[in-house]
């Protein structure tokens, strides 16, 4: 673990930005904070090693936004978006768009500091993606047609009721669709599918 | 026989001789005569001095030499003593010459018999006491002609004046009768007439007595002094005669100045006193005509009186309203038909009542009783809303408006109340109520089923942030760190982070709560500020731009808080819709409070949305009219509702530069 690399974290919410100081405090990570995708553009070295965890939703420049901004500066920072619940198009949006993950509040804190440290290691600068691809044709290979569309319409930000809707089945169906789903792909969360399923 | 008895005095010094007179007098009449002789003149005087004799028989003879010295001196002692003088043949001429100096008679003793003597005695003393008489009579003329107090003159026939009396001199200003005496008077004092015209001679009055004979009676000329003045005088003028030949006249005349001055003041006077009988005669018939006038009216007035008042009771018969009259101690005097109907009781059985012994509830009888007894200090509700309880027990709301009487010193005499019974109306009233409550309950509930995605988001933050703290500590705690300071600061933030959450949650109960709403007195910018706490999540995620323009010095107003802050959050959620779904590149959410004419507060939610067309502006307000997607035009109409409720208005304006503006006013004193 390089001691120089810095967690960013750019919430509006200061109760969010606090407490995520003191968890990254806590599991021996550097951080720093600010208030505004403004302020992180101004004051934070944006070359230096390090990751970055942007609210999605805030006043001025949101975290798409911002991750853009960096895209297009061609600047290499690993993004963790964070969103609030129900956003799942955006956040689908922000993983084409390069982000490491997404997660949803309340955000389970062990992935999240999973998902820097991975950020933040040397091995998964250099992981090999197409093992992960290859992991996730695997895991994908296993559903049937149906979840496969099921899957897809969770992709793409869907509720069940809609989902049951689209399919013309019953709520229940979806639903017990979408279980299986997730255990065929061992997914603990929405984010876990919108990953994999964006890996291929 | 009754004879005078004759008290004599002879003098006579012949010693043998006395018998010859005193004998023929005792001898003719012997108790007539009561006489006393003397010889001596000296002695004679003494006693004519001491004794009231009525006659002196005197002899020449005694007085010697001094004869008729003698006459004059027994004459001054007593002159209207008669004296007969004696005489003899030798000296008779000297009895004679006696007698012009004063001697009544004298007698020739050798001619003097008894009868004789007697006659002579007697006529001596008869004509002296003629004399006496006349002198006296003559004394007493001149002097009522000397000390009148009226002038006198007398004129002869030419005209001339013969006599003038002192006072009649000095009335006309002269010093000296000479200067009249003789004149004609006529000229002198008597030429003009009051009037300043002449008085000729012809018209004289003085003259024609002379004249004619006549006596004239004249108080309205004027006789002329020597200086030439004048003065009013009375006279009368009576013809003089002699023999019955008329001499001429004699006037007697008055200065009537002050008489005529005293009856010109008494005319004056007179004249004075008629003309103020006049006046007050006037006065007292313009009076009259006045007071005849004023019962006319009065009749008339009377009249109208009449009729307005059984006007009035008729009216106060027929009217819905309930009308009370109380007297100064609450009892009741007045009692109308239609307190009669809501009550149940007859006129006859309320009047002279106490009207808390009748109709008021137990628990207001001690503040009506207190409200009347300071009824002096007019301290009377005008409008109040109270319960009547009826003859059955009912109990009916009445809203009353009062009005008190009061007599000339300006003390309440009686309370008029007028009522209406609004107990069914209020009925109406709070159902009508209860349903917008319940819509307004029904749309609240909608509301928040629209605004619960954004509400989840708003509660996730401080339980994503809870659930860091959380794991933070956990972390740490793990790691055996003896540094508790971040610990302590986990926790912290923890506590904060619930009572947030709790806020919020509470925020959202009170919103969607239903049943019974209490007013409050309610602070307007706070409210304004709680809404948009509810709202945060869609203005933070929508790019919203809030500004305020709040009025600080904003009164308290009583209001339904609950139903004012579904208005307020329907306004502002309508201004965030409108610059969403329109893609506004600005969005201005701007919201100002303002206190107008001290007394009405407005509220202004101004957004930068797409605005209203001129049709919007009021059918917007209609039932099922939205300019949404998926709007079902309730919002408006349930806000419109609620602030009309509250006594204001709500419309909608267009915006400063772009979209609209919607302003609802709250009058701070409402009438209920």
């Amino acid at each position: 673990m390089q001691s120089e690399a810095i967690v960013h974290i750019v919430d509006d919410d200061k109760a969010i930005r606090d407490s995520l100081t003191l968890l990254m405090k806590s599991v021996g990570f550097e951080s720093k904070s600010y208030d505004s995708a403004e302020m992180y553009l101004n004051e934070a070295d944006l070359y230096a090693p390090g990751c970055l965890i942007a609210d999605i939703r805030m006043r001025g420049i949101s975290g798409l936004e911002l991750q853009q901004l960096l895209n297009d500066k061609g600047i290499k920072m690993p993004v963790i978006i964070i969103t609030g619940h129900g956003d799942v198009p955006v956040a689908v949006q922000a993983m084409k768009a390069g982000a490491i993950d997404f997660l949803e509040k309340p955000y389970d804190n062990e992935v999240l500091v999973t998902r820097i440290k991975q950020c933040l290691s040397e091995a998964s600068k250099s992981q090999d993606k197409s093992r992960i691809i290859d992991e996730a044709k695997t895991y994908l290979s296993r559903l049937t047609p149906r979840e496969r569309e099921v899957m897809n319409l969770l992709v793409a930000g869907k509720h069940n009721k809609v989902i049951a809707k689209e399919l013309s089945i019953s709520v229940r169906t979806a639903e017990a669709h979408r279980a299986k789903v997730m255990k065929k792909l061992h997914a603990e969360s929405l984010s876990d599918i919108v990953r994999l399923a964006l890996v291929v | 026989m009754v004879t005078s008895n004759i008290k004599l005095l002879l003098i006579e010094s012949d010693q043998d001789g006395e018998s010859d007179i005193c004998a023929a007098l005792l001898h003719v009449a012997p108790t007539q005569f009561a006489i006393t002789h003397t010889e001596c003149l000296s002695d004679a005087i003494e006693l004519i001095n001491d004794n009231p004799f009525d006659v002196v028989l005197f002899d020449i003879a005694v007085a010697e030499n001094e004869g008729l010295d003698a006459i004059s001196q027994l004459r001054s002692i007593n002159p209207s003593l008669p004296y007969i003088v004696l005489s003899n043949d030798d000296n008779e001429d000297m009895a004679l010459e006696a007698v012009k100096f004063g001697a009544q008679d004298y007698l020739n003793k050798s001619k003097a018999t008894g009868q004789v003597l007697i006659r002579v005695v007697r006529y001596a003393i008869e004509r002296k006491r003629s004399e006496e008489n006349l002198q006296t009579s003559k004394d007493g003329a001149q002097q009522l002609l000397e000390y009148a107090d009226e002038g006198i003159y007398s004129v002869d026939v030419e005209g001339n004046c013969t006599f003038i009396n002192p006072s009649g001199i000095r009335m006309l200003g002269y010093d000296d009768e000479s200067e009249l005496l003789g004149k004609h008077i006529h000229t002198l004092i008597h030429h003009t007439r009051t009037d300043g015209s002449p008085c000729q001679e012809n018209e004289c009055h003085v003259y024609a007595s002379t004249r004619i004979g006549k006596i004239f009676h004249v108080d309205d000329e004027v006789l002329w002094r020597a200086d030439g003045s004048s003065f009013p005088v009375e006279y009368r003028s009576a013809p003089t005669r002699v023999n019955g030949v008329i001499n001429g006249s004699v006037v007697t005349f008055s200065d009537i100045t002050h008489r005529k001055q005293v009856e010109s003041d008494l005319k004056a006077a007179h004249d004075d006193l008629e003309q103020r009988v006049k006046e007050r005669t006037r006065h007292l018939e313009k009076v009259n005509q006045l007071l005849e006038i004023e019962i006319e009216h009065r009749i008339k007035a009377q009249d109208i009186l009449d009729k307005e008042r059984e006007f009035i009771s008729a009216l106060l018969d027929t009217v819905g309203a309930l009308v009370c009259v109380l007297d100064d101690e609450g009892k009741i005097v007045l009692f109308n038909r239609a307190c009669e109907e809501v009550t149940g009781y007859a006129y006859d059985e309320v009047i002279g009542k106490f009207v808390w012994d009748l109709f008021i509830i137990d628990e207001e009888i001690i503040p009506i009783k207190q409200v009347i007894s300071d009824l002096q200090s007019g301290q009377f509700p005008s409008r109040y809303e109270n319960y009547w309880l009826t003859k059955s027990g009912e109990r009916r709301l009445v809203v009353w408006s009062n009005t008190v009487l009061r007599n000339e010193d300006g003390k309440v005499q009686n309370v008029i109340g007028t009522g209406i019974d609004i107990t069914e109306k209020r009925k109406i009233e709070e159902k009508e109520k209860q349903r917008v409550l319940e819509l307004a309950h029904v749309s609240r509930l909608s509301t928040m089923g629209e605004m619960a995605t954004q509400i989840a988001h708003e509660l996730n933050q401080p339980l994503s942030a809870i659930t860091t703290y959380s794991d933070a500590c956990l972390y740490m705690l793990k790691s055996n760190s003896q540094e508790t300071t971040d610990i302590v600061s986990a926790l912290n933030g923890i506590k904060l982070q619930a009572h947030r959450s709790g806020d919020i949650i509470r925020g959202l109960r009170n919103f969607v709560k239903k049943g019974e709403l209490q007013k409050s007195t309610t602070d307007i910018n706070s409210l304004i500020h709680a809404v948009l706490n509810l709202a945060t999540s869609e203005i933070k995620n929508n790019k919203i731009d809030i500004t305020f323009s709040l009025d600080d010095e904003l009164p308290l107003v009583v209001t339904e808080r609950i139903l004012i802050e579904q208005v307020v959050l329907n306004l502002v959620r309508n201004a965030i819709d409108a610059m969403t779904e329109n893609g506004s590149m600005a969005r201005e959410l701007h919201v100002q409070t303002a206190l107008n004419n001290e007394q009405i507060i407005e509220v202004k939610i101004m957004d930068t949305g797409p605005g209203l067309k001129p049709d919007q502006i009021e059918n917007i307000f209609n039932t099922f009219v939205t300019t949404k997607k998926n709007g079902i035009g309730m919002g408006l109409p349930i806000s419109r509702t609620i602030i009309e409720a509250h006594g204001g208005t709500l419309m909608a304006e267009y915006g400063r530069k772009t979209g609209a503006s919607f302003v609802f006013t709250l009058p701070l004193d409402r009438e209920e």
